[in-house]
């Protein structure tokens, strides 16, 4: 377009002018950037995160989002190369474009469930890390899990292996190595869109890199089974040990002792029939009171309580073991059924506990 | 060597925590704290276990460092519930220098251990693999739970010894244990630290492998930081450097409890000191990111005066300290340019760091800001010594320093801010009169 078009175009109307984009745009980013400012100003330091989840968190948030690059690209390079378009597959290949910057510009990183997410697998890992070493009673059987490997029950040994499988990758990529891009495929959906929407943006106008794009994030989006979240391998761990009530209690012990926190998550959160996030949210909180009321709940006594508080106290430097003393007779003082009933609520689905969560803060329900 | 091999101390507590008897060394520890029988004993961290163990009901063991003559003695102290009282049993005394403590020495063996690593492998106490990074054109996962020889043949050294055999059996530290990967036949270079359980037995190693082809990490060309060298280099410094920031912190805090002032005081100053080093880590990345050949900087609207204002608040702090203040009234109205918002924040915090840094107590660091032309332009004008003219360029270099006798500060600061500057199309220049001060002008295309 020449000059004189520009003008005169700017003239007839006044917001064509490529200055009211970008300035629209660099105001919404400030206003972005203030809020950012206003939430770390106000945050009390307790809420604060430390440098270690703050790190890990950004290294997993980037792990994640080049996953799902990579897995994107593959597929819409292959679709464009089956329909012979190999020079658009070639321009996505070496396209290179700063996602994580890109989407973090858009907004589409400040997503509350994808940031609870990675903060939850990040702090589910960093604890997994410090939780003492405790071989009692297993010495030289190597731990926990890989005690099930070698279990005759094929469903056992067979989730087993999954389960360390899917461990190790979650340890790599909170290591900040390549991830699997394993979230649940509402989280993918919501990266996928956004992230073929930036790539078409840098590409040339094309209709056959759009399909490919397209056909790329709806198969990414589901592609579920391809990848196995260390969440669901561990869920189905669960279920193929089907613990009785005294079993239970010894293998979430033992799961701990060999710092397969997310194994004790799963079996806890089988037992209570709910979802894991739940159970991973009372296990990672600091103040502890709703996993005792959990444990209670599931009839759990008082060395095996005392145990698991233990170990999670020596894990996480803000929990006090001398205030978990204090309170641990109180707590046995709980009946099972009246502490099943201070649960309850985490026993609904997750989507039902979020919206009596919404209402309750915006003072309707 | 395994703290089993090493004879096992007891002792007896009754019901209220009181020592009813304990073997000579036991005994002898205690009595040099100021402790005796029918008491507390007299190293809190030991009563403490002793105390839990009661009121939870429960079997405990912890790491406990004490004082032991001029050395310190790390115990593996293990409690349980007997009758009413509880029974002690202590294992470990090794004794390390001052400082230099088992836990200690276990995570930092194991940070340089990742700090060396092609990737990453863990195995337990029978060598059965717990872990093994993702590596490519390898089936990882499926190894799991294998013993560690599926995995890597291992080869012997000249002296016809098996290194990590060798580490097993003394529970040590091992490195130069060459190996070919059995999946791809690929030649690694294998190293490993020790894991110790709650109790102070042997778990296992945590492993790292070298691809035994790439040049070692000291002879990859280190001008420029190569790639790896910047990955490893940021990986291996951020991680122990965020622990001793937060660690630091939680003391400073007391967060654990009551601490002499003196002590909180230490802390902070570890804090303070190891968010130097993440700020010179910082720089280093930034150094290798600019320095890259495609390197470039976003373009986008922003305003030179509100980055500014932004970067004077967030030297507010530094400045009240330093009691100098920071005058932003002649930045003037919006200054539109062409530029990364983030990166220009980096140069202004920069410019005017350095201008708190070397202004006078009591003095005054000014901010202007004006138009000239196709371009905008902050000024940062402080009333400190000054910059001799032969200088001028050369504080501008690598690991040049405005005052090389001044303490901290990487030295390259201002070369950064210089490369960003003009990888948005803009300048920094300075003016100086020794005696009176400096100007430091960033100049970025006006809008």
């Amino acid at each position: 377009m020449s000059g004189s078009t520009a003008q005169r175009t700017s003239g007839d109307d006044p917001f064509a002018n490529p200055i009211f984009a970008r300035a629209a745009s660099a105001s919404s980013r400030a206003r972005r950037r203030r809020a950012a400012e206003v939430r770390d100003l106000l945050s009390d330091s307790e809420a604060r995160l430390d440098e270690r989840t703050r790190t890990a968190a950004g290294a997993c948030l980037d792990a994640i989002v080049g996953a799902l690059d990579r897995m994107i690209r593959a597929r819409a390079a292959t679709w464009l190369d089956e329909h012979g378009a190999h020079d658009a597959g070639g321009a996505l290949a070496t396209l290179s474009v700063d996602m994580t910057a890109k989407l973090a510009d858009g907004g589409i990183l400040s997503e509350t469930a994808l940031i609870e997410e990675v903060l939850g697998r990040v702090g589910e890992a960093l604890l997994a890390e410090r939780l003492p070493i405790d071989l009692a009673g297993d010495e030289g059987a190597g731990g926990l899990v890989l005690r099930l490997t070698a279990s005759h029950d094929a469903k056992v040994s067979g989730a087993a292996h999954a389960f360390l499988a899917a461990d190790a990758a979650r340890r790599a990529e909170i290591d900040g190595e390549p991830s699997t891009g394993d979230l649940p495929s509402a989280l993918r959906a919501h990266l996928a869109w956004p992230m073929v929407a930036i790539l078409r943006a840098a590409l040339p106008p094309d209709a056959m890199s759009d399909a490919a794009l397209a056909h790329a994030a709806a198969q990414v989006v589901g592609s579920i089974g391809e990848v196995h979240p260390l969440e669901a391998t561990a869920m189905r761990l669960a279920k193929a040990l089907a613990p009785d009530a005294d079993e239970l209690s010894l293998l979430v012990t033992e799961a701990l002792g060999d710092r397969r926190l997310s194994l004790a998550t799963a079996l806890i959160a089988r037992a209570l029939g709910t979802d894991y996030s739940a159970v991973r949210e009372a296990m990672l909180d600091p103040e502890g009171e709703r996993l005792w009321l959990v444990l209670r709940a599931l009839d759990f006594d008082k060395p095996t309580i005392a145990r698991i508080g233990w170990l999670l106290c020596e894990a996480d430097a803000r929990r006090s073991v001398e205030g978990f003393a204090d309170q641990i007779d109180a707590l046995m003082a709980v009946g099972q059924a009246d502490a099943a009933a201070a649960i309850a609520e985490l026993r609904l689905p997750h989507a039902y506990r979020d919206a009596i969560h919404l209402l309750r803060q915006r003072g309707i329900a | 060597m395994s703290a089993n091999a090493v004879p096992i101390s007891t002792a007896r507590f009754d019901a209220d925590g009181h020592l009813i008897d304990a073997d000579d060394r036991l005994a002898a520890l205690n009595a040099e704290a100021g402790g005796a029988p029918g008491a507390f004993f007299a190293v809190p961290a030991i009563a403490a276990i002793v105390r839990l163990t009661h009121r939870l009901g429960i079997a405990i063991a912890r790491r406990v460092t004490v004082g032991d003559g001029d050395e310190d003695a790390e115990l593996v102290v293990r409690a349980e519930p007997e009758g009413d009282g509880v029974r002690l049993s202590v294992a470990g005394w090794r004794l390390h220098a001052t400082g230099d403590a088992l836990v200690t020495r276990a995570r930092r063996d194991a940070d340089f251990v990742r700090a060396d690593a092609d990737w990453l492998w863990e195995v337990d106490a029978q060598l059965r693999l717990r872990f093994v990074s993702p590596v490519e054109g390898m089936d990882a996962a499926a190894l799991i739970g294998a013993p560690v020889t599926r995995l890597f043949a291992l080869a012997e050294n000249d002296a016809g010894d098996v290194p990590m055999l060798e580490a097993l059996a003394s529970q040590s530290r091992f490195e130069g244990q060459a190996a070919t990967v059995r999946p791809g036949g690929q030649r690694v270079m294998l190293s490993g630290s020790p894991v110790v359980d709650a109790g102070g037995r042997f778990a296992g190693f945590l492993g790292a492998a070298r691809d035994d082809r790439a040049e070692p990490m000291d002879a990859r060309p280190v001008d420029g930081f190569g790639d790896i060298f910047g990955a490893r280099l940021d990986k291996a410094l951020r991680l122990p450097l965020g622990r001793i920031v937060a660690n630091a912190d939680s003391i400073a805090e007391r967060i654990e409890g009551p601490l002499a002032e003196q002590y909180a005081d230490y802390a902070s100053d570890i804090a303070a000191a190891g968010r130097h080093l993440l700020g010179l880590v910082d720089d280093l990345v930034d150094l290798q990111a600019i320095e890259r050949p495609d390197f470039e900087a976003r373009r986008e609207e922003i305003d030179l005066a509100d980055v500014a204002a932004r970067a004077a608040g967030l030297l507010s702090v530094r400045a009240a300290e330093a009691k100098v203040t920071i005058d932003r009234s002649g930045l003037g109205d919006a200054l539109p340019a062409s530029g990364e918002f983030r990166r220009a924040l980096q140069v202004m915090v920069n410019l005017i760091g350095n201008a708190v840094r070397y202004s006078p107590e009591g003095s005054s660091v000014v901010l202007t800001g004006a138009r000239e032309g196709d371009f905008v332009r902050v000024s940062v004008i402080d009333s400190g010594k000054g910059i001799a003219p032969e200088d001028q360029t050369r504080i501008f270099e690598k690991f040049a320093r405005v005052d090389p006798s001044e303490p901290g500060g990487s030295g390259l600061g201002l070369y950064i801010s210089q490369r960003l500057a003009r990888a948005m199309g803009g300048e920094i220049s300075v003016e100086s009169v020794p005696g009176e001060g400096a100007r430091f002008t960033f100049t970025l295309p006006g809008i």
